[in-house]
C-alpha cells in the first residue's frame, strides 16, 4: 500500500554546518520523486531523516499519516536501497532477503540459531517467510542465486539482491540513496530501465536520490531539486527544464549547461548588452541574468535583419565537438567574452563553413521566447518584451 | 611479548584483501641483494639452530660434558613417559584454557564499549592499553604484593566484605588461577585494540541496512552485523591469545618459580631449567620440539576450526 | 576513510544522554579496576615499611616518605644502569632489523626472483618459531665463541624479524606503481626508489613496528635471563628479577620504587606517541 510523505520544516545542522535548512517537501502516495543536486547539497541527509537514520533537529516527517518523527526506522514502513548495497556479506542471498520478514516476525528467542527452531510457530512462519523470499527473487530474477554469497555475485546481482531485499517487506516507501552510481554506463541505463519497471509493478512510492540529472528526468514524475540544503524548486521534469524558477536549476539541468550571460540594467525596464538595449517588463536590479539554451541558437547570416523579438548575439569561435548528428560549438562572445556554447546540426554547420565566410566570426540568433532572465540573486524574472537597437552614446541626443 | 608484538600489526593487515600488482622480472641479483641481510640472519639465526635443536633432540648432549652420543629418540620417550612433562603441559593447557576466553572477550567488550560512547575514545583506549606497555616483570611484582595472602589490599578487601584471606601465591590449586589473572590484565588491552581494528573496517552502511530492516537495538545489530564481520578478527585474536598464554614465563619466572610444590610449573620455565640449570641440553632440546609441536598443532587445529565459517568476505 | 570514529548510530530516541552516562560509569570502573595496580604500585613507593605490613589499607600514604624508597632501590641496584642497556639493546635491534626487513620485504612485494617462494614460505614458517625455539642452538653457539655477557648477545636472535618482514611486504604491496615507474623514469636506482620515497611514504607502519619492536624488547626476559650474568648488562626486567629476589618479603616500599623507575619511561613514551600508535595498528593495511 504506497504511502505519502510528507516534510515539514525540516532543519539539521552539523557542527556549524546547516545541512537541511527549513526543508518542507510533499511527496504523493505512489509517486517517484527524484532528490537531484549535487554533491553535499544535502539529498542524502534528506533520505536518511525520511528513513529514520539520521536524527534531525526540528521539523516532522509524516509518512502516511502518521507522524513519524520519533519513531525509529523499522517502524516506518520504509525499505532502502543503499550505494553500496550493504548485504550483510557473512548470509546468503535469501538470508538477505528473508532478514527484514525475520526481524519483523520472529521474536528473539525464535532467532537464536539452533535453539530458536523450537519454538512455537515458528516453523510455520520459518516456511511463510522462505516463501516470500522465493517469490521476491522471481521477480527480481535471482532465484537461482539464492545460496549464494553476495562476494560471489558481480555488481549488477548484488543490486537486485538490494532491490529485493527492499521489496520484500513491501514498504509504502521505497528509498534509493544512488543505487546506480556504482556500476558502469551500460548496466546503469538497463537497471533505469528495472527501476522504472518495478515502479510500475508496485505503485508504491519512491524516494530517489542522485546526483546524475539524466536519472532524475528519466526515471520520475516529480525531481525536487535540491541545493546548499534547501529546496530551490520542485516539479515535473518538464517543468524543470521549460520554466526554471532559480538560475541554479537552470544551470544544472540540460546538458551541456544553459548559456547565462551577466547583464547591466541602468534604468528600469531596459537592460544593456553593450551597444543592445532590451526592454524588460518589470524593474530589476543592477545585474541580470540571461539564459538561453545551446540548442536554441540558431546560426545566423550576419546580414541577416533580426526582428523585434530576435536577439542577435556576435561570437568568436574557439572549437567544436562532433557528436553525431549536432555538434557543440565552443565560442566566446564577442564583447562580453564570456563563453557561449551553442549546439547545432552537424549538417547546418557544414553549410555556414561551405559559404567560405570568415569562420572566425559568428552570429547566433535566439527567440526572445526562448530566453530566460534572472536577478541578480537568482530567481526568475518574467519574460522579456522587446529588442529595439539603440545607437551609440556619442551618437546619441541627449 | 614478542609474539604480541607480531599480532597487533599482523591483524590490521591480514584483514585487508591485497590487491594484485604487477611485479617486475628484474635481474634476480637485484632482488636478491635486497632480500641478502635478512635471508643471511634468516639462515643464521633461525633456519640453522632450529635444525641444530632438532639434532641435539638426539643426542644426550650436556654443556660442558666431554661426550656425545647419538641416542636417537631416546630423550623423546623419555620426555614422554615422565609425568613431569604431562603435569606440565597440563598445567599449561589450563593456564591457557583461562587466559584466552577472559582475555579475548575482555577484549571485545572494552572494544565494543569504547567505541560506542562518541567522547573519550582515545582516552579510553590508552588507558587500557597501559597495561600491555608495562614491563611484566615490574607489574609482577606489583601483583605478588596485591595478592599477598596477608597485606595485600585485595585481601584487605576480602576480609572487609567477611571472606577468609587467599593466599593466591600459596595455595596450588589457586596459584594459575591467580597467574592466569595477571596474564588476562595483561593481555585485554592488547586484544582490545585488535578488535578496535577490526570494529572500525566495518561499513556503517550494514548498521544502517539493519537498523532499516529492524534490527536496531544493541543486542540484534551485534549479532546481526558487528560479530558475524569481526570474524577474521575473532580468529586472529583468538590464535594469538593461545599462542602467547601458551608461552607464559615471566611470571612464573618472577612470581613463583613453578611452586607451590610444582603447581606452577609451565612448559618454558621447565625448558628453561632443564637447558640452562640443569644444563641436559639434549633433553631439553627434546622438550623444545614437542614445545614447537604443541604451538603448531595448536595455531592449525584453531585456524581449521574457524577457517570455514569466516572467510566470507 | 577508516577513521577511529564510525559510531554505530544510536537508536534516534531511546534517551540516549542515559545510556551514554552507564556507558562511561561501566568503562571508567573498568578503567578503575586495570589501572589500580599502577596506582597501587606508585603509591606504595611513597611508603614506608611499617606501614606495608601493618595490613590495613589506605589510599593514600599515612607518612610520606618522600624519595626514600627511591633512593634506596637506586642504591641497591643499578636501575638506571639497566635501563641504559635496555636502551642500548633496543635501539640497536630496531635499527638491524629495519634495515634487513624493509629491503626483504620490499624485494619480495615487488619483485619476481627465483627462490622467492621458498624465501616467503619461510617467513611465514618463521612467524609461528618463538625465540625460545632456536635459544639453545644460539646460546650454545655464543658460549663456544665466547660472545656471552654482551651487548651483541642481547641482540643476536632478535636482529631477524620476520614479522617486520611479514608487514613491510603487506604494506608495500599497497605501495602505487605509478610512483615507482615515475622514479624509474626519472633515472633514480632501485636502491634509491626504496630509501628515498618508498620509505618516507610508509612512516606510520614503520612508526607502529618500531613500537612495538622496542615494547618487547624492552620487556623480554627469557633471552637475557639466559645469555647475561653480568650484572652491569642487565636489562631491566633482568635487573628487577633479580632485584625483587632478596628484596620479597622484605623491602616492598623499595620494590614498587624500583618496579615504578623500570615501567615508567615506555609508559611515558606512550602516552606520547598514544595517537600514532594506535591509528598506526588500527590504519596499517588500510590505506
Amino acid at each position: 500500500m504506497a504511502a505519502s510523505v510528507s516534510l515539514a520544516q525540516i532543519e539539521k545542522v552539523y557542527g556549524t554546518k546547516r545541512t537541511l535548512n527549513n526543508v518542507s517537501l510533499d511527496v504523493a502516495a505512489g509517486e517517484f520523486l527524484t532528490l537531484v543536486g549535487p554533491s553535499g547539497c544535502g539529498k542524502s541527509t534528506l533520505l536518511r531523516i525520511i528513513a529514520g537514520l539520521t536524527p534531525h533537529d526540528s521539523g516532522q516527517v509524516h509518512i502516511g499519516e502518521r507522524d513519524v518523527t520519533a519513531l525509529p526506522a523499522r517502524d516506518r514502513n520504509v525499505s532502502m536501497v543503499f550505494q553500496s548495497y550493504a548485504l550483510y556479506p557473512h548470509m546468503t542471498v535469501a538470508e538477505n532477503i528473508a532478514t527484514p520478514l525475520r526481524m519483523q516476525r520472529l521474536p528473539a528467542i525464535a532467532r537464536i540459531p539452533l535453539i530458536g527452531r523450537f519454538w512455537p510457530g515458528s516453523r510455520k512462519r520459518r516456511a511463510e517467510i522462505a516463501q516470500e523470499v522465493a517469490a521476491v527473487a522471481a521477480q527480481v530474477e535471482i532465484e537461482n542465486l539464492l545460496h549464494s554469497r553476495p562476494a560471489q555475485l558481480s555488481g549488477g546481482q548484488r543490486q537486485r539482491v538490494a532491490v529485493a531485499r527492499a521489496m520484500v517487506k513491501q514498504p509504502g516507501v521505497f528509498l534509493m540513496d544512488e543505487p546506480l552510481s556504482n556500476l558502469d554506463a551500460r548496466l546503469r541505463v538497463h537497471m533505469r530501465a528495472e527501476i522504472s519497471a518495478l515502479h510500475q509493478r508496485t505503485g508504491a512510492t519512491f524516494i530517489y536520490v542522485t546526483h546524475d540529472q539524466v536519472e532524475a528526468m528519466t526515471l520520475s514524475t516529480r525531481v525536487a531539486v535540491v541545493m546548499d540544503g534547501c529546496i530551490v524548486q520542485v516539479g515535473t521534469p518538464r517543468e524543470l527544464y521549460d520554466d526554471p524558477q532559480d538560475i541554479r536549476v537552470a544551470r544544472f539541468i540540460g546538458s551541456p549547461e544553459m548559456n547565462t550571460l551577466a547583464i547591466t540594467s541602468d534604468s528600469p525596464h531596459r537592460a544593456w548588452l553593450k551597444d543592445a538595449s532590451i526592454q524588460l517588463p518589470v524593474q530589476a536590479a543592477d545585474t541580470v541574468h540571461m539564459g538561453f539554451r545551446p540548442e536554441h541558437l540558431k546560426l545566423a547570416d550576419r546580414s541577416t535583419h533580426h526582428g523585434a523579438h530576435t536577439l542577435s548575439i556576435p561570437a568568436l569561435f574557439e572549437r567544436m565537438e562532433v557528436l553525431g548528428h549536432d555538434a557543440l560549438l565552443f565560442c566566446r562572445h564577442a564583447q562580453a567574452q564570456e563563453t557561449i556554447v551553442a549546439r547545432a546540426p552537424v549538417a547546418d554547420v557544414d553549410q555556414m563553413r561551405s559559404r567560405g565566410n570568415g569562420w572566425d566570426k559568428l552570429t547566433f540568433e535566439i527567440d526572445l521566447a526562448q530566453t530566460f532572465w534572472f536577478n541578480a540573486q537568482g530567481s526568475r524574472l518574467p519574460p522579456a518584451t522587446s529588442v529595439c537597437e539603440i545607437l551609440p552614446l556619442h551618437k546619441r541626443v541627449s | 611479548m614478542n609474539t604480541i608484538a607480531t599480532a597487533a600489526i599482523t591483524a590490521a593487515t591480514a584483514t585487508e584483501p591485497t590487491p594484485a600488482k604487477t611485479k617486475y622480472r628484474w635481474p634476480d641479483s637485484l632482488a636478491w641483494w635486497f632480500a641478502l641481510p635478512a635471508s643471511f640472519l634468516m639462515l643464521t639465526t633461525l633456519i640453522l639452530p632450529v635444525v641444530i635443536v632438532a639434532l641435539l633432540s638426539f643426542t644426550n648432549y650436556e654443556l660442558g660434558m666431554p661426550d656425545t652420543a647419538f641416542v636417537g629418540i631416546d630423550n623423546y620417550l623419555s620426555v614422554l613417559s615422565d609425568p613431569k612433562f604431562w603435569h606440565v603441559l597440563r598445567n599449561t593447557l589450563l593456564y591457557t584454557l583461562f587466559v584466552v576466553p577472559g582475555s579475548v572477550i575482555g577484549g571485545l567488550l572494552l572494544a565494543v564499549l569504547v567505541q560506542s560512547v562518541g567522547k573519550g575514545r582515545r582516552l579510553y583506549q590508552c588507558l587500557f592499553f597501559l597495561p600491555v606497555t608495562a614491563t611484566l616483570v615490574a607489574m609482577a611484582t606489583v601483583w605478588k604484593y596485591l595478592l599477598h595472602g596477608q597485606i595485600g589490599p585485595v585481601n584487605q578487601l576480602l576480609h572487609s566484605l567477611g571472606f577468609t584471606p587467599i593466599e593466591f601465591f600459596g595455595d596450588p590449586g589457586m596459584v594459575l588461577f591467580s597467574l592466569a589473572v595477571i596474564g588476562v590484565w595483561q593481555l585485554a588491552g592488547f586484544n582490545m585494540v585488535l578488535f578496535i581494528a577490526g570494529l572500525v573496517a566495518i561499513p556503517q552502511d550494514l548498521y544502517d541496512a539493519a537498523s532499516v530492516d529492524g534490527a536496531d537495538r544493541p543486542l540484534d545489530r551485534f549479532f546481526t552485523v558487528t560479530l558475524p564481520l569481526l570474524g577474521p578478527t575473532m580468529l586472529f585474536v583468538i590464535v594469538t591469545s593461545s599462542l602467547t598464554a601458551f608461552k607464559v614465563f615471566d611470571t612464573v619466572a618472577v612470581l613463583t618459580r613453578g611452586g607451590p610444590q610444582g603447581a606452577s610449573e609451565v612448559i618454558l620455565y621447565q625448558i628453561y631449567l632443564e637447558g640452562f640449570q640443569y644444563l641436559r641440553t639434549g633433553s631439553a632440546a627434546a622438550m623444545t620440539v614437542l614445545f614447537l609441536a604443541c604451538i603448531l598443532v595448536l595455531s592449525w587445529l584453531q585456524t581449521r576450526i574457524t577457517e570455514r565459517k569466516v572467510h566470507y568476505l | 576513510m577508516n577513521t577511529l570514529n564510525p559510531a554505530p548510530a544510536d537508536r534516534l530516541l531511546s534517551r540516549p544522554a542515559l545510556y551514554t552516562l552507564l556507558r562511561h560509569a561501566i568503562l571508567l570502573a573498568l578503567a578503575f579496576v586495570m589501572l589500580f595496580p599502577f596506582y597501587w604500585m606508585i603509591v606504595t613507593s611513597f611508603r614506608p615499611a611499617q606501614e606495608v605490613f601493618s595490613g590495613t589499607f589506605n589510599w593514600l600514604p599515612r607518612q610520606f616518605t618522600g624519595w626514600d624508597n627511591f633512593r634506596t632501590a637506586l642504591n641497591d641496584a643499578p636501575l638506571l644502569l639497566y635501563m641504559f642497556n635496555g636502551a642500548v639493546v633496543c635501539l640497536g635491534v630496531l635499527l638491524v632489523q629495519l634495515a634487513t626487513a624493509i629491503p626483504c620485504g620490499w624485494a619480495l612485494a615487488r619483485y619476481r626472483f627465483r627462490g622467492e617462494r621458498v624465501l616467503f614460505g619461510l617467513v611465514l614458517l618463521g612467524l609461528c618459531i618463538p625465540i625460545q625455539v632456536p635459544a639453545i642452538p644460539l646460546f650454545l653457539g655464543l658460549a663456544i665463541t665466547d660472545l656471552l655477557n654482551t651487548y651483541f648477545a642481547l641482540m643476536v636472535p632478535f636482529f631477524l624479524s620476520v614479522f617486520a618482514i611479514f608487514l613491510f611486504r603487506q604494506s608495500f604491496k599497497t605501495f602505487p606503481e605509478d610512483i615507482v615507474q615515475a622514479a624509474r623514469l626519472d633515472g633514480l636506482s632501485e636502491k634509491a626508489i626504496l630509501w628515498t620515497i618508498v620509505v618516507p611514504a610508509s612512516k606510520p607502519a614503520i612508526a607502529a613496528f618500531a613500537v612495538f619492536s622496542v615494547t618487547s624488547h624492552w620487556n623480554d626476559l627469557y633471552w637475557p635471563l639466559i645469555v647475561i650474568t653480568n650484572a652491569e648488562l642487565m636489562t631491566p626486567p633482568l635487573g628487577l628479577a633479580s632485584f625483587a629476589d632478596p628484596e620479597s618479603g622484605a623491602n616492598f616500599g623499595a620494590l614498587m620504587a624500583s618496579a615504578t623507575i623500570v615501567t615508567l619511561p615506555l609508559m611515558v613514551l606512550f602516552l606520547f606517541i598514544q595517537r600514532h600508535f594506535i591509528q598506526g595498528v588500527t590504519n596499517t593495511g588500510v590505506k
